[in-house]
């Protein structure tokens, strides 16, 4: 089948399966590898990504499904100015080890921030936020400063991106 | 290799006439996809998918009557944000808010869950101690009928769907009553991202220190989610006592028939269900 | 050096998702390589056969008829690329096949019978120590000191009991990936691993005798954790192999089904041990049974095992000691290095043994630990004496305090005997001391003789070149560190060359937390050899100052290279027979406490708080180190909490990670992490190992806090809630 979409502001236009995975159309077809396939199962969420606004894991999303879809990946994302801020703060406080997981994280990090405008954050609501995203190297730790300290920087990020 | 054939109806008309033009009926019903994308590839080459994901009429909260009614395409998020639930229906927050991540629960659907039919589906202990009904649609009779949600499940996994039906919204009726106890706990392998080992949904009348009645329904311990009526009927019009509560832990234990797999054993299953039991009375006590 | 703590220099990269992993990597007209398996764990090969009715052109296939070379070259060189005649696991690879794509290949393995004749499996420890046969056993150590076990004839006391840990998976993020590009008579191999130089020398003995070069390109590695070590061998034979017959790229990468079910694991132990104690809780022998699951191929066995003897024995001074060690042979997958490396599972069982000592003699752990500790000076049961580095009596200092472990001791007990009956929780805390040696195993560092190279460009800069790869643990930012406070160079400045092996000379393997300590002081000597060509050594400079003199010296050279090698300082030997003398030239040290809660309606032990101090010399980057600490401590709560690998038959059960349980960000302890510096005369500023020391001191405190609270000792890990229950109720809740 074809299918319409637009990805990071694009349209484009690709010949698919109905069961194809998402990830794999933006890797393969759009050579979009920011995406990161950690488990295929919707457990890590390092396949995160926007589509039509919302948070979800690009393996568990058919092709079928993607049709006039909006998708925003973290490629289509790092020009941002309030990315900057993000990476800075990822950064400095030391939230990146091997790295596969942390384009999964920042998506997360990104839906937090535009849907909350208070300037603080508790550990429970960060924690809540991040329960799909696995990382192996750093016990979390460093990444819960890391977004802490972004709520203390009032970061403008936009609620809808491409649209 | 052929390519999977795919229909999506935006209305129970077309998915009508859809159905009606597949002449081998071997039809997979698709919606948010977050169980049936990991098997994919064990799917059937030759099946037929129709995603009912963008049917209007199956998605969306709608209050009419003391009744709430959910569409079965209505993602887990959407209810978790939906303020009439969670006013009108806390138990059920209660429990989608153990449930995965915020990226699966904005594809997840409700239907889904419940027409997994899986003894570990959260919603399903919840909606069964609301006495929940669904709305089943048949395209071949282009009827809609209504059943207990209970009389869904044949079996683990396995409903009693078929030819092609589907559910189309999900019934609760709501209590005049506010003062109803309600409780949800699910028990997993860790806090976060867990599939349920055993869990207990009940809710209760209490009054003059005793129980007026009491509904509940314990999850991934039997091959469908079922009312435990002797439990039931046997903590009806009792005092909690020590004795009482543990007399009712011995009940639910020979009530329920868990079985062993990778997440857990059949015994601590047994007893776990049995401590659940006795954490949702020692919370109602203490509650009043 | 000053405090150094440096933003990692890849983190904007990955943060911004524009650093190219092994699948990322662009490689045109690839196909796509798979893997048939065997579905026994033992069996002869009877036929295997091809449905006639299958389109079989667009499928190549390779079976080991076609490998000449078909071992894998390491220690014992005993794992085929593909068997031949025999299985020996439930999953080792029969066939490699390559297509165009996924698709053909699934479809391609339903048509492909293999008929086998099963043969008996021994797919336990059990079974195998059972049937008790020489060639089951890989490795067997012995090592004894004082009158090693003849005192417990006339003891005092003798406190036993057997400790048991579980197969662990290290899951790092990315699974498993490696290509080969064939480009004439070369092949060039790239992937995800942790030491090109092992997959180099592998692939020099798969293809002795051809006209085939191989070179090895490691690309960034998305966490390794030990399962990126010996393994990467293995599939980067298998691409190679596939590129060589059909003339093509072949990309190889394993979706995390197949990485859980098939990739190496931290091996299972059981070891029976016994301590002869004195009425205060002195140690005054102890005999330690080890027995290490090593899986259906000896891999890395044989050096797994001389490190869990030699971490045997903790951080005790324990006068008479019989230490024996035996790797065994199973039907399951071979078992691999994994961040601890065998220490993990002897240390688990020497803590739980005191925690025994302590519930038996009714004495405080503590008190015992503290009576046993060893002291600067004392001698350890190789004969080595612990006279430098020795900075555990600091971190014991520091974590007493920051935990208040002994007030809390006293509030925790109170709690559990007057408030547990009305909350339904148990509360423990727990204390571990923890040592890792450093670097390779008695004189392997001698016998690998790392080289490390320094490159001067015309313009000032500096080439480092290493085999030492960034798997996230943050090399390439320690040895940009380490160089740019010696040469006063910025970062910019220093290039960190491709670890490619024709480019890079064989600094060893990146492993036994040995990339700091060993290599990092290899570049640390080339510096001083270019300062010295530079006539800048042991003089006050600025960058101005180097730069100069470096234009000033190609005026009249064309290159300056400087190549240092290693080698242990003289004093440092060891007898690999009686296994007496240094076991590592340095170690490190953690001391841990860990607060448990363990509910009494659900059974899970949750970790509320974890306090831990780590002597690691020098911390070279603060940020990172304090990174891996915690890394470390989170997947040691995992191996002591929640993971558990399910076998059945020989099959591991687990598919992926709903069932494979490691921590989520809703799992995590408050962590308060101290960082000690007693400083190592040999290495880098004083640096000594860091990467796998968090992990070995954690699950043995939170099983000691476990064992509090139960009050009982917790003998095996991991400590899911049906063990939990077991022990709480005295009935049988486990599979």
């Amino acid at each position: 089948m074809n299918i319409d979409l637009i990805v990071n502001g694009k349209p484009v236009s690709v010949e698919v399966e109905p069961l194809d995975r998402l990830l794999d159309i933006l890797r393969d077809k759009f050579d979009l590898t920011g995406t990161k396939e950690g488990c295929g199962e919707g457990e890590c969420g390092a396949c995160t990504v926007f589509m039509n606004n919302k948070l979800v894991n690009s393996c568990l999303v058919p092709a079928m499904h993607l049709q006039n879809a909006n998708v925003v990946t973290i490629d289509g994302l790092r020009d941002f100015d309030f990315f900057k801020l993000i990476s800075k703060a990822y950064e400095e406080n030391g939230a990146v080890q091997c790295g596969f997981c942390t384009p999964g994280f920042v998506m997360s990090t990104i839906d937090l921030l535009r849907k909350k405008s208070e300037k603080s954050i508790g550990d429970e609501e960060i924690k809540d936020a991040f329960a799909g995203n696995i990382c192996r190297c750093t016990g979390y730790e460093k990444i819960i400063k890391a977004v802490r300290q972004l709520f203390t920087m009032n970061i403008k990020v936009p609620e809808r991106f491409y649209e | 290799m052929n390519s999977m054939q795919c229909y999506s109806p935006n209305t129970l008309d077309e998915y009508q006439k859809i159905y009606s033009g597949i002449a081998e009926k071997n039809i997979l019903v698709f919606s948010g996809g977050t169980d049936l994308m990991i098997g994919r590839h064990e799917l059937s080459q030759d099946a037929i998918i129709i995603d009912i994901s963008g049917i209007a009429e199956l998605k969306g909260v709608e209050k009419k009557e003391n009744k709430i009614f959910i569409g079965s395409c209505t993602t887990l998020n959407e209810l978790l944000y939906s303020h009439k639930i969670q006013n009108d229906i806390p138990i059920l927050i209660k429990a989608i808010k153990t449930m995965a991540s915020e990226q699966i629960r904005n594809r997840a659907t409700i239907g889904g869950n419940i027409g997994n039919a899986s003894p570990a589906g959260d919603t399903i202990t919840p909606l069964v101690v609301l006495e929940a009904s669904i709305q089943i649609y048949s395209p071949e009779s282009n009827e809609v009928k209504t059943i207990p949600l209970e009389a869904l499940f044949s079996g683990p996994c396995a409903s009693t769907l078929q030819n092609g039906e589907i559910i189309t919204k999900i019934i609760i009726p709501l209590f005049e009553d506010k003062d109803i106890f309600c409780y949800f706990r699910k028990i997993g392998q860790r806090n976060a991202m867990t599939i349920t080992k055993a869990s207990l949904s009940a809710i209760a009348k209490y009054s003059d220190s005793k129980i007026e009645w009491i509904k509940l329904a314990p999850g991934s311990v039997s091959p469908v989610v079922k009312r435990m009526s002797k439990t039931e009927e046997f903590l009806q019009g009792k005092k909690l006592t020590p004795a009482v509560i543990n007399e009712s832990k011995e009940i639910i234990g020979k009530e329920i028939s868990p079985i062993t797999d990778i997440r857990s054993t059949k015994a601590f299953r047994v007893l776990i269900t049995k401590n659940l039991l006795a954490d949702c009375l020692s919370e109602l006590i203490n509650r009043h | 050096m000053k405090q150094n703590n440096e933003v990692r220099v890849d983190a904007a990269s990955k943060i911004a998702g524009i650093e190219k992993y092994t699948r990322d990597l662009p490689i045109k007209n690839a196909l796509i390589a798979g893997t048939v398996r065997s579905s026994k764990a033992h069996a002869r090969i009877e036929s295997i056969s091809y449905d006639k009715n299958y389109d079989w052109s667009k499928v190549t296939i390779l079976s080991a008829k076609e490998v000449k070379n078909n071992y894998v070259a390491i220690i014992k060189n005993d794992m085929p690329y593909l068997a031949d005649k025999e299985v020996n696991y439930f999953g080792e690879p029969i066939l490699l096949l390559a297509a165009e794509n996924e698709k053909i290949l699934l479809e391609a393995k339903k048509h492909i019978m293999i008929e086998y004749k099963e043969l008996a499996a021994a797919t336990t420890l059990k079974v195998s120590i059972d049937r008790n046969r020489a060639e089951d056993v890989f490795e067997e150590i012995l090592l004894e000191n004082g009158e090693g076990n003849k005192t417990f004839s006339t003891a005092y006391e003798i406190i036993e009991d057997i400790f048991e840990t579980g197969f662990q998976e290290h899951v790092y993020l990315e699974p498993q990936a490696v290509v080969a590009i064939p480009d004439g008579n070369t092949i060039h191999i790239k992937g995800s691993m942790q030491c090109p130089y092992y997959v180099q020398n592998a692939m020099n003995e798969l293809f002795k005798g051809t006209e085939i070069k191989v070179d090895v390109t490691q690309i960034m590695t998305g966490g390794a954790f030990g399962g990126k070590e010996d393994f990467p061998s293995l599939i980067c034979g298998h691409v190679a192999l596939l590129a060589r017959k059909t003339g093509r790229p072949v990309i190889l990468s394993y979706n995390r089904e197949e990485d859980i079910r098939f990739t190496t694991k931290r091996h299972p132990s059981k070891i029976h041990a016994k301590a002869v104690v004195n009425s205060d809780g002195k140690i005054l022998a102890l005999d330690m049974d080890i027995l290490l699951n090593s899986g259906a191929y000896a891999t890395l066995s044989p050096v797994v095992l001389a490190r869990a003897v030699l971490t045997s024995f903790g951080c005790y001074k324990i006068p008479n000691v019989r230490i024996h060690g035996r790797a065994i042979k199973t039907n399951i997958s071979p078992c691999g290095a994994f961040r601890g490396f065998g220490g993990p599972q002897s240390l688990f069982a020497i803590e739980m043994l005191i925690e025994k000592v302590a519930q038996t003699l009714k004495i405080p752990v503590w008190e015992i630990k503290k009576a046993n500790m060893l002291s600067l000076g004392d001698t350890l049961p190789t004969g080595q004496p612990i006279d430098y580095s020795y900075g555990l009596p600091k971190c014991v200092e520091k974590i007493l305090e920051s935990s208040e472990y002994e007030k809390k001791y006293k509030e925790f007990k109170k709690y559990n005997e007057n408030e547990s009956d009305q909350t339904n929780i148990l509360k423990g805390i727990g204390i571990s001391l923890a040592v890792h040696g450093c670097g390779f195993t008695g004189v392997g560092e001698n016998r690998i003789k790392a080289i490390a190279e320094m490159e001067l460009l015309p313009d000032g800069k500096v080439l480092v070149k290493t085999a030492n790869t960034e798997m996230g643990q943050g090399v390439d930012t320690a040895y940009k560190i380490i160089v740019s406070e010696k040469l006063h160079l910025p970062f910019d400045d220093i290039i960190i060359e491709e670890k490619n092996t024709s480019k890079v000379p064989n600094s060893g393997p990146t492993v036994a937390s040995r990339s700091t300590m060993i290599v990092g002081k290899l570049l640390l000597d080339n510096c001083e050899r270019i300062l010295d060509v530079l006539s800048l050594k042991d003089l006050e400079f600025s960058l101005q100052d180097f730069k100069e003199a470096a234009q000033q010296y190609f005026k009249t050279h064309d290159t300056l290279i400087v190549q240092e090698e290693y080698k242990h300082p003289d004093f440092i030997s060891f007898d690999e027979k009686t296994y007496k003398g240094y076991g590592y030239p340095v170690y490190s040290w953690s001391a841990n406490v860990a607060e448990v809660e363990i509910d009494l309606t659900s059974y899970q032990v949750e970790v509320k708080k974890f306090y831990t101090a780590n002597d690691v010399g020098k911390a070279i980057n603060k940020q990172q180190s304090e990174g891996q600490i915690q890394g470390g401590i989170i997947q040691g709560i995992g191996y002591a909490v929640y993971e558990a690998l399910c076998i059945k038959d020989g099959e591991v059960q687990n598919r992926g990670f709903r069932d494979y349980i490691i921590p989520t960000i809703q799992d995590i302890p408050e962590m308060y992490v101290d960082i000690v510096e007693d400083t190592y005369f040999n290495g880098p500023y004083g640096a000594k190992a860091l990467g796998e020391l968090p992990f070995v001191g954690a699950a043995p405190a939170v099983a000691s806090a476990v064992s509090f609270a139960i009050g009982k000792t917790a003998t095996k890990i991991p400590l899911t809630p049906e063990v939990i229950a077991t022990l709480i109720e005295n009935s049988n809740y486990e599979y």
